[in-house]
C-alpha cells in the first residue's frame, strides 16, 4: 500500500488526497474541500452574484465531483476536471433559470440584439471613468450571456489560459478568444450604459434642486 | 494618415488585446482618439476583472458540514479514525478531563443519533427530543469548555502555530453549533439543521481529539 506523504505543513499533498478520497476517506475528500472551495465558490459567486446562490452551487459542485471521483483517471489536470464539473453545474442552473438552451459544448454566439456587443462604430469617446467600480462590473457581468460570462470569469477573473478554458469549456482554443473578446466588449456596452444612467440622474437630480420652489 | 479605418481597428481589437500589435493598428491609435479609448476601456475591463479575484471570498462552514453530511447519507465516504480504545488511550492518560468530555460527547452523540433515527415514526416525539438533547447537553457542554480552558493554555505554550489554527477552527465550529442550535430550537422538526448539528458536534469531538493529540506528540 502506498505511503502517505505530508507536506511541510502537515497536510496531505492533492495526489495523495485524491487517492485516498478514491477509497472514500473522509479526511482526504475535506482536504480536497479545503484545497478548492476558495475557487469554485468564486467561481460560482461571479457567475450567479449571489452569495446563497453560490454555496448552494458550490455544494452541488462538490457533491458531484465526491460522487465521480473514483472515476477520475487523471487525463487532464484535476482542478481542470472539477472547474468543468463547477461550471457544467453552474450552466445547468442557468439553463433552468432562463429556460435557454445553453450548453457547454455550444459556447454561445448570443444574437447582437439580444447579448452580443455593438459595433457602433460612432459609440462614445470618452472612456470609461476611473477604475471600475466592482459592483458595477459584477451586475454588468450578471448580464453577460452564460457562454461570456463563463469565459470572461474563467480567464480575467480565474486566470486560466484559453487551452484550459477549451478544456474545461468543451470548444475550441479560438473559440474561447473569441467569446473573452466579445464578453469584453459587451462588458464595456453594459458599463458605458450605466454611466449613461447615472450621469442623467445626476442631471435630473440637479435640475430638481436648482428649480426654484413654488 | 494610417490605412487602418475603425472598422478594420475594431476586427483586429481582440488580436491588439492579445498582444497582437500590427503596425498599421499602431499608427491608428496614434491618429484615432476613439480607438484608443476601446483600447483603454478593454484593458480596465481586463483589470477590474482580476481585482474581482484579488477579493477573498470563500464559503461559509456550513457549506461543508452539508456536503459531508451528505456523502455520509449516501455512504460515500467512510470516517477514517481510530477506534475509540486507542484515540481514548491515546489521550486520555495525557488529559482526563479532556478525554471525559470526548466520551460524554460520543455518548450524547449516540443517544441523541439513535434518537433521531426514529424520528421519521415518531414525530410526536419531537419535543422530547430537544428537550433530552438540550438535558444531555448541558453538562457536556461544560466538561467541554472546562477541559478547554483547563488544556489550552499548555498546549498554546507548546506549538503557537498549530494551535492557533486549531482554536481558529473550533471557533468556527463553535458558532455553527451555535447556529445550529438556534435553529433546531426555532425548527425542532427540520431535519437538515439537526444534522448540521450533529455534524458540528462531531468535528468538535474531531477538533479536540486533535489537539489532545498535537499536545501529546
Amino acid at each position: 500500500m502506498a505511503r502517505t506523504r505530508r507536506d511541510e505543513n502537515g497536510e496531505l499533498p492533492e495526489a495523495d488526497a485524491l487517492r485516498l478520497a478514491q477509497q472514500g476517506d473522509a479526511a482526504a475528500f475535506e482536504r480536497i474541500y479545503q484545497l478548492h472551495n476558495r475557487r469554485v465558490y468564486s467561481l460560482c459567486l461571479r457567475m450567479v452574484g449571489n452569495t446563497a446562490e453560490a454555496e448552494d452551487l458550490t455544494q452541488e459542485a462538490f457533491l458531484q465531483l465526491f460522487r465521480k471521483i473514483a472515476t477520475f483517471r487523471g487525463e487532464s489536470a484535476f482542478s481542470t476536471w472539477l472547474h468543468r464539473l463547477a461550471v457544467n453545474v453552474v450552466l445547468m442552473r442557468l439553463r433552468k433559470k432562463t429556460g435557454s438552451e445553453t450548453s457547454l459544448e455550444e459556447v454561445t454566439e448570443p444574437d447582437e440584439e439580444t447579448g452580443g456587443p455593438r459595433r457602433d462604430f460612432g459609440g462614445p469617446d470618452l472612456g470609461l471613468s476611473g477604475s471600475i467600480d466592482r459592483v458595477n462590473l459584477q451586475r454588468a457581468i450578471d448580464q453577460l450571456p452564460a457562454g461570456y460570462k463563463s469565459v470572461f470569469v474563467l480567464h480575467d477573473v480565474q486566470g486560466y489560459e484559453h487551452n484550459e478554458i477549451a478544456e474545461i469549456m468543451g470548444c475550441s482554443i479560438g473559440n474561447s478568444k473569441s467569446q473573452l473578446h466579445k464578453a469584453r466588449m459587451r462588458l464595456r456596452d453594459l458599463l458605458h450604459e450605466r454611466e449613461r444612467a447615472r450621469a442623467r440622474e445626476e442631471r435630473e437630480a440637479f435640475k430638481r434642486d436648482a428649480a426654484p420652489e413654488e | 494618415m494610417s490605412a487602418m479605418n475603425c472598422e478594420k481597428f475594431w476586427e483586429l481589437s481582440e488580436q491588439w488585446m492579445d498582444g497582437e500589435r500590427h503596425a498599421d493598428a499602431v499608427s491608428h491609435t496614434v491618429a484615432c482618439g476613439r480607438c484608443r479609448t476601446l483600447i483603454a476601456d478593454l484593458e480596465s475591463i481586463r483589470q477590474a476583472g482580476s481585482a474581482l479575484a484579488a477579493a477573498q471570498e470563500q464559503p461559509s462552514p456550513h457549506v461543508w458540514l452539508a456536503i459531508r453530511a451528505q456523502l455520509e447519507r449516501e455512504g460515500l465516504i467512510r470516517p477514517r479514525r481510530p477506534g475509540w480504545q486507542e484515540r481514548f488511550a491515546g489521550f486520555g492518560a495525557f488529559r482526563p478531563a479532556l478525554a471525559g468530555a470526548y466520551l460524554s460527547l460520543v455518548i450524547v452523540g449516540s443517544v441523541a443519533l439513535s434518537w433521531h433515527a426514529n424520528t421519521n415514526t415518531r414525530l410526536q416525539d419531537q419535543a422530547a427530543w430537544l428537550s433530552h438533547t438540550q438535558a444531555a447537553m448541558a453538562p457536556l457542554e461544560a466538561g467541554l469548555t472546562s477541559a478547554e480552558t483547563t488544556n489550552l493554555p499548555a498546549m498554546k505554550a507548546q506549538n503557537l502555530d498549530v494551535t492557533a489554527t486549531l482554536n481558529h477552527n473550533l471557533a468556527i465550529v463553535d458558532n455553527m453549533i451555535s447556529m445550529c442550535e438556534k435553529s433546531v430550537r426555532e425548527d425542532p422538526q427540520n431535519e437538515m439543521t439537526r444534522d448540521y448539528l450533529y455534524t458540528a458536534y462531531q468535528q468538535k469531538a474531531d477538533l479536540l481529539a486533535t489537539m489532545a493529540e498535537s499536545e501529546g506528540r
